[in-house]
């Protein structure tokens, strides 16, 4: 049954952080033992929340996705097509959880955008991006053109603003491509792609979350570079990090007084409030889908229905996710950081911050929508471990450099500049198919466990090793976007010489 | 060599390539594997849309002094976990069928997406037992509509259904009157006599 194969799956996922926490935490930075098993605890909800997650998103938001797509390709109306990507892709950033968050930590570091107008401009980003996307596909424009063009437009206007501005629009693309956004966009293109019949179509499936998260970039720099006058002063920045930093310890601290009673109660207070959340951000999702039920899908009632029950198992799944990502995973994250960084040897934080960029990526829920589309559409071809493994090791890299950052307090553009300049250069030697899939990649790396465990990790190491919380804790968010952009379409090219030799391989028998 | 027979095997996800091997080790040319989807027979899991499982589904070509041989070597398998794990179907290729009173038809229903989970349990309302279904595209006919210099082609669905002969018309009855297939062109649907039909699964159970 497929349920009881995606629990063993997501328990692969999640176990080794559970197991490395715990060996860490009982050996050289031994933890409160209540923190662990509140951890523990919420580590059940987390494997149980994504299951059900992964089962919905399988019946309700991916099959939604793919038939709008399939169906508003078929229709050939252009402005239909590139009106219904802006409206799709603004509606379902607007209401994104991780995007509030955000708007409300820009209106205090610059005290003058509203948080409001920032999320407006975030969510007008991405649909124009998600528009620009269905574009290029249907004229046939090469993804790397739009890449290049894309990204140097982000790199010569962040050039001009202040570091901390560049730390957050980074993040922001990744903040805005959530684990309800990114299937449904995976989904729309797999479907646009779907009713082609040409052989380039399995090339053109992919790419579509990579381009639509350059548009919050853009526009968050675009704010910034409008405000660098009179905002984006570091002193400022840096007292919300470490407020940040030291309202976990406090966190952490109460949960550590209580025991495995006080972490139920803990977990039971926590459910509203994320399950307005989630309602709130599935909800535009969902009445698109009915939107486009009414006026042009026209699915038969059993389909309908299968959609309807995958949107509430989502529901039901994200809230045990988040719920279990909160209780769980954000103080024992800032618990083991907080206590690395205060080691007097604390180069340690380099290898287990790899070890656990790792581990955790692998439990991100968007990852696993993406790389089993992936195996699905390439017949099996690129398989769903092989993608793990590469992500794997790209964020393991990003979160080692960005404790390397924390420790020795170097600019974020020596990282940066580099790794994007390498990702566009690896466009013109890798397979389409990875180039587009590397871009995705980079925005579903950087999802809810990434900006749960990885940031409070760093902000807690952050706070203890005496640095700049707000700048390190951003900028590991903006590495964990851009390494697998390199790590994918490496293993693209790797694929791509395999595949010659084999060829000529045969052709020499 | 002239292929008498096709058999078709359908078994749980990840074991028709073991299936290929064995047939193989038995003399078959070759083999050749298509995933599909099936549900689990429990109302509650179906009105859940939780009884969905993964299916491999295995096309062998074989001749008729072969066909014992292969067929029990899919049989006796050592791959089955359940007691009724999968089955097995022959059919005659090229369309003359010797025996005219055979117990069993395969339904095949070629459908545009989405339309299949309907159809299934239409079928099921009727008497059928289950079902396989596989994502499939269409190829296009030459007046099929262009898109900025693109063929777009139509996605499909292909439904396998196991029917006794007895069931079978009134199965096709009930797909027919669904009220969501009344348009042209929707689909097709059409019957294959079945030769022999082998219930596989794990005999100690």
């Amino acid at each position: 049954m497929n349920l009881l194969h995606k629990l063993w799956e997501t328990c692969y996922a999640v176990l080794p952080i559970c197991a490395i926490v715990l060996i860490l935490g009982t050996t050289i930075t031994p933890l409160d033992p209540a923190l662990l098993v509140a951890f523990i605890t919420g580590s059940l909800f987390l494997i149980l929340g994504l299951t059900v997650f992964l089962t919905g998103a399988d019946l309700g938001i991916v099959p939604a996705g793919t038939y709008i797509g399939a169906k508003l390709t078929r229709t050939r109306k252009m402005p239909l097509i590139l009106m219904a990507g802006l409206v799709i892709g603004f509606l379902i950033t607007i209401a994104e959880p991780d995007l509030l968050v955000l708007g409300n930590q820009v209106e205090a570091v610059t005290g003058s955008i509203p948080g409001d107008a920032m999320i407006i401009a975030v969510a007008i980003g991405v649909g124009l991006f998600v528009a620009v996307g269905l574009a290029r596909t249907l004229f046939q424009i090469p993804y790397r053109i739009v890449l290049i063009v894309g990204y140097l437009a982000v790199f010569i206007l962040a050039s001009q603003v202040s570091e901390t501005f560049v730390a957050i629009s980074f993040d922001s693309g990744g903040a805005t491509t959530g684990p309800m956004t990114v299937p449904f966009i995976i989904a729309l293109g797999v479907g646009v792609a779907a009713v082609r019949g040409d052989k380039n179509a399995i090339d053109d499936s992919f790419g579509y979350t990579g381009i639509a998260s350059i548009g919050p970039i853009l526009a968050v720099t675009i704010l910034g570079f409008i405000l660098t006058g009179n905002g984006g002063s570091t002193p400022a920045v840096g007292a919300t990090g470490v407020n940040a930093g030291q309202n976990a310890l406090h966190e952490a601290a109460a949960l550590s007084s209580g025991g495995v009673f006080e972490t139920v109660r803990a977990i039971l207070r926590d459910i509203p409030g994320v399950a307005r959340n989630v309602f709130v951000a599935l909800s535009p999702l969902y009445a698109i889908i009915l939107l486009f039920q009414f006026f042009l899908l026209k699915l038969p009632p059993q389909q309908l229905k299968r959609v309807s029950l995958g949107f509430l198992y989502a529901w039901i799944g994200l809230i045990l996710f988040f719920v279990g990502a909160d209780t769980a995973f954000v103080p024992a994250g800032k618990a083991l950081g907080t206590a690395l960084g205060a080691l007097a040897y604390n180069w340690i934080l380099i290898p287990i911050g790899c070890v656990l960029g790792a581990v955790v990526v692998c439990a991100e829920p968007a990852v696993w929508v993406l790389t089993e589309q992936v195996e699905e559409v390439s017949g099996g071809n690129v398989r769903k471990r092989v993608l793990l493994a590469t992500l794997a090791i790209g964020v393991a890299v990003s979160v080692g450099l960005s404790m390397c950052r924390v420790i020795f307090g170097f600019s974020i553009w020596y990282l940066l500049i580099p790794f994007y300049a390498a990702a566009i250069a690896l466009t013109f030697f890798t397979p389409k198919l990875f180039t587009a899939i590397a871009f995705d990649s980079g925005g579903v790396a950087s999802g809810p466990m990434a900006s749960t465990f990885i940031l409070s990790l760093t902000l807690g190491a952050s706070v203890a090793a005496g640095g700049n919380p707000a700048i390190d804790g951003f900028g590991v968010i903006a590495m964990v976007a851009a390494t697998p952009l390199v790590a994918i379409q490496v293993l693209g090219w790797m694929y791509n010489l395999k595949e010659k030799r084999v060829l000529r391989g045969e052709g020499g028998k | 060599m002239k292929y008498d027979y096709q058999i078709l095997t359908i078994v749980d996800h990840g074991v028709g390539e073991r299936l290929a091997d064995l047939t193989r080790e038995k003399g078959a040319r070759g083999g050749t594997i298509l995933v599909g989807r099936g549900e689990l027979d429990s109302r509650i899991l179906r009105a859940l849309a939780l009884a969905d499982v993964e299916k491999d589904i295995l096309l062998t070509l074989v001749t008729a002094d072969q066909l014992d041989a292969i067929l029990e070597s899919i049989q006796d398998a050592p791959v089955y976990r359940r007691r009724k794990d999968g089955m097995a179907l022959v059919v005659r290729t090229g369309g003359q069928t010797m025996n005219n009173n055979t117990e069993q038809e395969l339904i095949s229903i070629i459908v545009n997406r989405g339309y299949a989970e309907d159809i299934m349990n239409a079928a099921r309302k009727a008497g059928a037992k289950g079902g396989t279904i596989m994502n499939a595209r269409g190829t296009g006919k030459p007046d099929d509509v262009k898109f900025f210099g693109v063929t777009l082609v139509p996605e499909k669905e292909q439904l396998l259904i196991l029917a006794d002969r007895a069931d079978s018309s009134a199965i096709q009855e009930a797909i027919a009157a669904l009220p969501c297939l009344t348009t042209p062109g929707i689909g097709i649907m059409y019957t294959t006599p079945v030769e022999r039909f082998v219930q596989l699964g794990n005999k100690t159970r």
